[in-house]
C-alpha cells in the first residue's frame, strides 16, 4: 500500500467513525475525499442535525446577541456580541466591533445587571499597547488587554481541547501549549493543525482605574 | 413549530453598528435555514463534529451581518455563501487544498430548497463495475466495517481495504475527473 493509500484508507475510517479526519495532503485523492463526504452523507440519519446541537447553537446565537442585562434562567459567561463580529473581515469586523462596544454598559455609568456581575479583574494603567494580562475570577479564566482604544477581552481556554493558553505579545495573539492551535485576540482560530472554534469573546469594561470583565454571579448568589 | 424548553418570547435581532433592532424572530430564521445549511455542509465534510462546527462558525458569523427584510432565498444564498467559505478555508487548513479549487459543480449535492432533500449518489454509483459499487454502498450508505464487507463480498479483509480505494477513486475519476491543479 502506497502513503497515498495509507492517507485515504485513514480518511475514510475517520468519516465512517463521525470523526474529524487527520491533517493530511489531498492532492490526487482530492476528488475521492470530497466523494466520500458525500457518499457518507447519503447515509440514513448522517445529514440531519442533532436536535441537542441545534438546541445548542441557538443558545450560542442567543447569548452572542442579547445585551447582558436582560434576565434569563441560564446565565453561564456571557458572550459578547464580539463573538460573532470577529471572524468577519478585518477592516469591516473590527469597525463594527468598535461600534458595538461603544454602546456597551461601560460607557453609560451604572448598570442594573441580571444574573452576572462586573468584577475588576486588571488596572487599567497595565493594559500598556500590546500587553496581554491573564485573570481568573470566579471561575473564570480569560485575557484582557486594549485594542484601538478599548479595552476587550477573551478566553483563556483552548476550544479544541480545553488547555490553557498562552499570551504571545510580541505576535499579538494566543497560543496552544497543547497543540498546533493559535488565535487572534479576537479569539478567531488561526490556521494551523488543528480545527478549533473560536473562543469566546467576554464582555469587558474600563471603569475608574480598573478594568472589569462580567462574570457569573459566586455560586449560590440568586440569578 | 413546537416549543423548545429554556426559549421563552421572540427576541429581536440586535443588528451591529447601532441600527435599529431587526423585527423578525432570529430564532425562527435560524430555525427555518440550520438542517438545510448542516446537509449542505455535512455532504462536503462527511462527518458530525466538522458538519457542526462549521454549521456554527457559519451561523455566527452571517447572523449578526444580516440586514433588515432579507427574504428567505437571499437569506439562503448568504449563508450557503458563507459555509463555503468555512469549508473552503477548512479543506485548505486540513488538507493543504486552494481554495479555488474547490469546484462546486463537482462536489455534487445539490442544493435543495427542500428542508428534507436527500443527497442522491445514484449518479456517482452509476458506471462503476458491480464489485466496486457494492463495496462503496457497504461502507458509505450501510455503514459495514472492513471485515463486514469482506465476509459479506467473501474476499479477504486486505482485498475489501483495496477495494474500497479503487472504487473511490475509479467512481471519482468518473465524476468529474482531476480536482487537482498543479
Amino acid at each position: 500500500m502506497s502513503r497515498a493509500d495509507r492517507r485515504l484508507g485513514r480518511y475514510i475510517e475517520a468519516l465512517l467513525k463521525d470523526r474529524r479526519p487527520r491533517r493530511s495532503r489531498a492532492d490526487e485523492d482530492l476528488g475521492a475525499m470530497q466523494l466520500a463526504a458525500r457518499l457518507r452523507a447519503a447515509h440514513p440519519g448522517s445529514a440531519e442535525p442533532a436536535a441537542e446541537f441545534v438546541d445548542a447553537l441557538a443558545r450560542r446565537l442567543r447569548h452572542a446577541q442579547e445585551p447582558p442585562a436582560q434576565p434569563r434562567r441560564r446565565q453561564i459567561l456571557v458572550a459578547g456580541v464580539a463573538t460573532a463580529v470577529a471572524s468577519v473581515g478585518a477592516g469591516i469586523g473590527i469597525e463594527r466591533l468598535r461600534d458595538a462596544l461603544t454602546e456597551r454598559p461601560g460607557q453609560e455609568g451604572p448598570l442594573q445587571i441580571d444574573g452576572g456581575r462586573w468584577a475588576p479583574v486588571a488596572r487599567l494603567a497595565d493594559l500598556t499597547p500590546g500587553r496581554i494580562v491573564h485573570f481568573s475570577e470566579n471561575h473564570v479564566q480569560g485575557f484582557v488587554f486594549k485594542a484601538e482604544g478599548q479595552v476587550r477581552g477573551v478566553s483563556a481556554v483552548c476550544s479544541h481541547q480545553g488547555c490553557s493558553l498562552i499570551p504571545d505579545e510580541q505576535n499579538a495573539r494566543l497560543v496552544c501549549p497543547c497543540h498546533d492551535a493559535s488565535f487572534g485576540l479576537d479569539g478567531t482560530a488561526r490556521a494551523g493543525g488543528y480545527w478549533a472554534g473560536a473562543l469566546p469573546t467576554l464582555m469587558v469594561r474600563s471603569n475608574g482605574e480598573y478594568v472589569e470583565v462580567l462574570v457569573p454571579p459566586p455560586a449560590g448568589a440568586p440569578v | 413549530m413546537e416549543s423548545v424548553p429554556g426559549f421563552g418570547d421572540p427576541v429581536p435581532f440586535h443588528v451591529l453598528g447601532g441600527a435599529a433592532p431587526h423585527e423578525a424572530d432570529w430564532e425562527t430564521i435560524y430555525r427555518e435555514h440550520v438542517s438545510a445549511i448542516y446537509r449542505y455542509v455535512y455532504a462536503r465534510i462527511g462527518n458530525r463534529a466538522d458538519a457542526e462546527d462549521v454549521t456554527s462558525t457559519t451561523f455566527l458569523r452571517a447572523l449578526p451581518r444580516l440586514k433588515p427584510n432579507v427574504s428567505t432565498g437571499e437569506m439562503r444564498t448568504y449563508l450557503r455563501t458563507t459555509a463555503r467559505t468555512v469549508l473552503a478555508d477548512l479543506w485548505a487548513e486540513r488538507h493543504g487544498v486552494a481554495t479555488d479549487v474547490i469546484d462546486e459543480d463537482k462536489v455534487g449535492a445539490e442544493w435543495s430548497a427542500d428542508p428534507a432533500g436527500e443527497v442522491d449518489v445514484e449518479p456517482v454509483l452509476a458506471g462503476l463495475p458491480d464489485n466496486y459499487r457494492r463495496v462503496l454502498e457497504l461502507r458509505f450508505l450501510r455503514g459495514y466495517s472492513l471485515r463486514e464487507t469482506a465476509a459479506e463480498m467473501g474476499v479477504t479483509v486486505n482485498n475489501a481495504k483495496v477495494m474500497q480505494l479503487r472504487a473511490l477513486r475509479r467512481a471519482a475519476s468518473i465524476n468529474g475527473g482531476d480536482h487537482v491543479q498543479s
